[in-house]
């Protein structure tokens, strides 16, 4: 006689052992992976964009007159995918044997003192990226015939052929910039990897509580 | 998760999550993932349950939520892979049960829409129409029409007529 759906359920499940609920382990484990592994993902993604834009910038800067600002800028960028490289040999070194809350610890650590570290390079990196971003504005400035008449004829003290008080002001704001370069990092970098990191604090504290 | 937490809340309600669970994994490793995945986001989400339903009811909507989360995750990931080159260890478990019958059931409820599934393991659990409607977050008067309709398709299913 044909079964119904509910009696082939209900004579399925009397003795079936397989109802018993798997044991709960390593709750976090496959996760930790994971996260940590498309956090490395991206950050080699960047990297490679990081190059990408060097050398379209450098032939944008070159089509723009100042090829030495932008092979400045690109010299500036490769110190700082290098780093990011070098960066990525230390992660390496992370104990990946231990188990998954030490592991995301270790991680956790690494990452911080790396941001850390970073802030302070990228004091110096940001001042002056911002200055040799400006050459393109004072070569058109210098070069453009009536731009050129108008500096000329303004009265203004003249550096290199552009108004002093122009240099002071890009000059504050560089100066700015080195004060400020690590609160600039740190807000740049949870731009991109803001969310990851969120996750890693999140998992990290569920973990604590789990031991506790 | 303290074990306490586990043995009263959800434990004697591991029998509905274990079928769900089935119901949405091919393999044995994938249905231990989303087996745990379930259990840690009740004990995350515990302090969520206002009470305004009972505790079983809110534990079969968070094993579903989670479950369709985990199926549409792994969707988007598979688009990545060609299928030719998983590993033997995702192949298809189908043996599951001793009940040959059983077996061919859990197939046939597999080859449902993702809601469908849901809906007929809490009608197949004696789940009232409202508790139905309530977990799935449908009207109640919808519910008999498409446990109905999904009957008959597992009928079919079973009989070998729909592919």
């Amino acid at each position: 006689m044909e079964r119904s759906i509910e009696t082939i359920w209900k004579k399925g499940f009397l003795d079936s052992d397989k109802l018993v609920a798997p044991k709960l382990n390593d709750l976090y484990n496959q996760k930790s992976i994971t996260i940590i592994e498309k956090l490395k993902r991206m950050m080699k993604v960047n990297v490679y964009i990081i190059l990408i834009f060097a050398f379209l910038n450098l032939g944008l800067y070159t089509a723009l007159g100042t090829p030495f600002a932008g092979l400045f800028i690109l010299l500036l960028l490769i110190g700082v995918c290098w780093r990011s490289i070098k960066q990525d040999k230390t992660m390496k070194k992370v104990d990946t044997s231990l188990n998954s809350y030490e592991y995301l610890k270790a991680f956790d650590s690494w990452l911080k003192l790396a941001i850390s570290n970073n802030a302070k390079v990228m004091r110096f990196f940001y001042p002056l990226l911002f200055l040799a971003a400006l050459m393109p504005i004072v070569h058109t400035l210098k070069d453009g015939a009536v731009t050129n008449k108008a500096i000329q004829d303004s009265g203004f003290q003249l550096i290199y052929g552009i108004p002093t008080f122009a240099w002071v002001i890009a000059l504050m704001i560089a100066i700015l910039m080195y004060v400020f370069g690590g609160k600039i990092y740190r807000w740049d970098v949870n731009i991109v990897y803001g969310r990851i990191f969120k996750k890693i604090e999140m998992m990290l504290a569920d973990m604590e509580e789990l031991r506790s | 998760m303290s074990s306490d937490f586990y043995q009263s809340s959800i434990l004697p309600y591991a029998a509905i999550v274990i079928k769900i669970c089935r119901a949405y994994t091919n393999t044995q490793e994938d249905f231990e993932d989303y087996y745990q995945e379930v259990c840690l986001q009740i004990w995350k989400s515990r302090d969520n349950f206002r009470g305004q339903s009972e505790w079983s009811t809110w534990v079969y909507r968070l094993s579903l939520n989670v479950c369709l989360t985990l199926l549409r995750k792994k969707k988007n990931n598979r688009q990545y892979f060609a299928s030719d080159s998983l590993p033997e260890t995702l192949l298809e478990d189908s043996q599951v049960f001793t009940d040959e019958s059983l077996n061919q059931l859990y197939g046939a409820i597999k080859q449902l829409s993702e809601i469908d599934r849901g809906v007929i393991l809490l009608y197949l659990e004696e789940r009232s129409y409202k508790q139905i409607a309530d977990i799935i977050g449908t009207n109640p008067n919808n519910i008999g029409v498409r446990i109905k309709r999904i009957k008959e398709r597992l009928k079919n299913l079973l009989d070998g007529k729909v592919n």
